[in-house]
């Protein structure tokens, strides 16, 4: 069969050129796992938006600009809300203030993790678990969990499309009149869907040989950067403070 | 044949999925050289999908179970093969273009299989060159899987299992989201890959499009291999056999020819729409934010107690205009009317029903019965009234008249796809609705779940209730339709009465005459 393209056809090293992330997942995992030490020690505000501030910026650098201002509208969302609950003094506020608090706190971990799933490619993913030793089978389920989030997404809006059609979800009071209800049947359809797509998406990762254990390639140059060691270091040494300050502390 | 020349054996291979009570393949022995399309039909669950697993390796891969006999790849045993040795050799193309995706980039996309090869670089850059070039998807490298329409994405799945040098291409009903256009492209892709030796095994319930195609056809029924033609030899055999055995038309003429033996409604025998009122659509217009128009000037009828077509291709507008006609959208101008009464988006929620492409979203009780009671409520609810008394007594009925009462107490995640989209139907006909609009329902049934899916129809057309079809298959839409509308470019035309005399146009509106390239 005859090769290449047509004239002006975009070529796949060009694509290449393009597509080279300017995060490599293997920093990204490891900012992952960072953030989530520095989370664990570091409660104190100064700590939290420092780390909020690292996940925004590896979202910026990533080139997801809307994404990063979207993050930060919502943390300070939640911070202003926090804030004015404190004002209010209220013993029957303690909970939603909790749940807001906790939220704040681990919202880095979610800013960087989703940063990870919107720019990390499947193969990428692969041949990075692949060479943390990792075996075939967990490599074929985090493959496909690696695209779950923005299944899920649409899954779940279309879910909720078909309760408005029904009038299950027609107004905030019935939704709060009936919340265990109103759950159960958005539930019911999400799990079935999320099982079907589930089991197709393992299915077309495995029939492609997914669950190999020969050593894989990457189409995309794997390659740390300057921004890359940047991330780790400034998380590393953000967590070497926290547990400074643990220390002193006790 | 001898057993070095064929590239895909079965030797009196059975299986029975785990807890399963019946075997899904039973005893089959079956050939498949290089350079022959070998097509595999029957009813649903008749064992044409795990027929197809059992050559992909997903049989034991990703389905355990009883196991007996062999299969061979290759010549070799599928057993001795490793993982990505069985992707180099067999690839597969599946259903549902959206979920087999595992990368959100075409090129990304076409190299994953050979990256578990541990293919280089340089080898992946040039093979995806030249698969691109043989399969003609070329403008389709730089983008995003999310921007492809389905039959963009099953070329690329195509594509990506030749860029691995598969020699063996399983498809398990790749055309069940197509429009007609698509399908042809995909037809014209597997000619090519047939050209060049490949063995091509295509499960499928729509059969005409594989009529130039197939050299071979293998009927199966309850796990067995219920006969093996040629072609020619099984387009020989009379349609009313085929029809019996639950087989759709083979071929583009046996399609015409089947449409044409049949009785058609006459334009006599169904009241004309605008004498009955009904769900009407004004100089419809819709743009989505910072996007193309989508619905632009858009009017049709679909008077009570009639069954209106709509068709076009994929992205034309269709789907957008059943969510506007039913109230999950807002249209920036014009108007939907019901009996001549213009009605707010908020108002035509509960007035006029979508019944959505994928059953599974509107499925969300815990047993059948449940469902159909809470529909009929919800329904009463919505429209004001109170929940009626005698909800039972009408769910019983109508599972009575549809034939789905041993379904009762059965979960909705425990049916098959079929009985899904009844139950789903089913829900909107208790509903109360006054109008409905059905998208796709007869995606991925076989020649009786159509059938049974036009009777549903009837019924909902006797009930009075004005009824909208979105669909692509043809043989369905003859079946149930009074008019059919075409969309394109958001546009609709104006309204085309179904019977024998305007078969052609009809055709034409459903892409037949099409010859597209990418």
């Amino acid at each position: 069969m005859a090769a290449g393209g047509t004239e002006g056809d975009i070529t796949v090293r060009e694509l290449c050129a393009r597509g080279t992330r300017s995060l490599d997942p293997r920093a990204q995992l490891l900012a992952v796992t960072l953030l989530n030490l520095e989370v664990a020690l570091g409660p104190d505000p100064w700590h939290q938006a420092s780390a909020m501030a690292l996940a925004v910026a590896a979202t910026l650098f990533a080139g997801r600009g809307r994404a990063a201002i979207t993050w930060v509208l919502l943390y300070l969302g939640f911070y202003l809300a926090v804030r004015a609950i404190a004002q209010l003094d209220l013993l029957m506020m303690a909970g939603p203030a909790s749940t807001l608090i906790m939220f704040l706190r681990v919202m880095p971990v979610f800013v960087l993790a989703s940063n990870l799933i919107a720019t990390t490619r499947t193969g990428e993913l692969a041949q990075v678990l692949q060479s943390l030793g990792a075996p075939p089978r967990l490599i074929v389920a985090l493959c496909v969990a690696l695209r779950f989030p923005p299944t899920l997404a649409h899954e779940s809006r279309s879910i909720a499309e078909a309760m408005r059609i029904r009038g299950i979800l027609g107004t905030p009071a019935s939704v709060l009149g009936h919340p265990v209800r109103s759950v159960e049947r958005f539930m019911v359809p999400l799990i079935g869907r999320v099982g079907t797509i589930a089991d197709e998406l393992g299915n077309a990762v495995v029939a492609r040989g997914g669950e190999t254990s020969e050593r894989r390639s990457s189409l995309f140059l794997l390659q740390w950067r300057g921004a890359d060691a940047l991330l780790c270091v400034a998380l590393l040494l953000l967590v070497a403070h926290s547990v400074l300050a643990q220390g002193s502390m006790s | 044949m001898s057993a070095a020349a064929a590239s895909v054996e079965l030797e009196r291979f059975s299986f029975r999925y785990q807890g399963a009570e019946a075997p899904a393949l039973r005893d089959v022995s079956l050939r498949f050289s290089p350079g022959e399309c070998v097509v595999l039909c029957g009813r649903s669950g008749c064992g044409k999908t795990t027929l197809t697993r059992a050559v992909n390796g997903l049989i034991p891969l990703a389905y355990r179970g009883e196991r007996s006999g062999q299969v061979r790849i290759g010549g070799k045993p599928l057993e001795e093969h490793s993982s990505s040795e069985l992707a180099a050799r067999v690839g597969s193309v599946f259903q549902n273009p959206r979920s087999q995706f595992v990368n959100s980039e075409v090129v990304a996309e076409l190299a994953f299989a050979c990256e578990n090869q541990g293919t280089s670089r340089d080898e992946m850059v040039s093979r995806i060159h030249d698969a691109a070039s043989d399969l003609g998807i070329c403008p389709l490298l730089g983008r995003r899987a999310q921007e492809l329409s389905g039959g963009q994405r099953q070329l690329v799945m195509l594509a990506a299992a030749h860029v691995a040098q598969a020699d063996v291409y399983v498809l398990d009903e790749p055309t069940a989201a197509l429009d007609i256009p698509s399908m042809r492209l995909l037809a014209r892709a597997l000619a090519r890959l047939k050209a060049a030796g490949k063995t091509l095994i295509v499960s499928e319930h729509r059969l005409w499009w594989l009529r130039g195609l197939a050299d071979r056809v293998i009927r199966m029924e309850d796990g067995l291999v219920a006969g093996s033609w040629g072609a020619d030899e099984f387009a020989r055999i009379p349609r009313e056999t085929r029809a019996c055995w639950g087989l759709r038309a083979f071929g583009e003429d046996d399609l015409t020819a089947q449409l044409r033996q049949r009785g058609w409604r006459t334009p006599e025998a169904s009241p004309s729409p605008r004498e009955d009122g009904g769900l009407e659509a004004r100089g419809l217009a819709l743009r989505f934010q910072g996007g193309a128009q989508v619905l632009a000037d858009v009017g049709l009828q679909m008077g009570r107690g009639h069954i209106l077509g709509i068709v076009g291709r994929n992205g034309s507008g269709k789907t957008t205009l059943a969510r506007c006609l039913c109230g999950l959208e807002r249209e920036q101008e014009g108007q939907v009317l019901l009996d001549g009464r213009p009605l707010s988006p908020r108002m035509r929620l509960g007035r006029s029903y979508l019944v959505m492409q994928e059953p599974g979203y509107q499925l969300f009780e815990d047993s059948v019965m449940a469902e159909l009671v809470q529909a009929r409520m919800q329904g009463q609810a919505l429209a004001g009234g109170h929940a009626p008394n005698e909800a039972d007594d009408d769910v019983q009925r109508l599972m009575g008249a549809l034939g789905i009462g041993p379904l009762a107490k059965r979960h909705p995640l425990s049916l098959s796809g079929g009985q899904r989209q009844r139950v789903s139907v089913a829900a909107g006909m208790l509903f109360s609705s006054e109008a409905m609009v059905l998208d796709e329902p007869t995606s991925g049934l076989d020649a009786d779940g159509m059938r049974r899916m036009a009777s549903q129809l009837e019924m909902i057309r006797a009930s009075g209730k004005s009824v909208a079809v979105i669909s692509h298959d043809l043989e369905f839409l003859s079946l149930v339709c009074d008019e059919v509308v075409r969309m394109s470019a958001g546009r609709a035309g104006p309204p085309l009465a179904v019977c024998s005399s305007t078969l052609p146009q009809l055709r034409e509106a459903l892409g037949f005459q099409s010859h597209e390239s990418l």
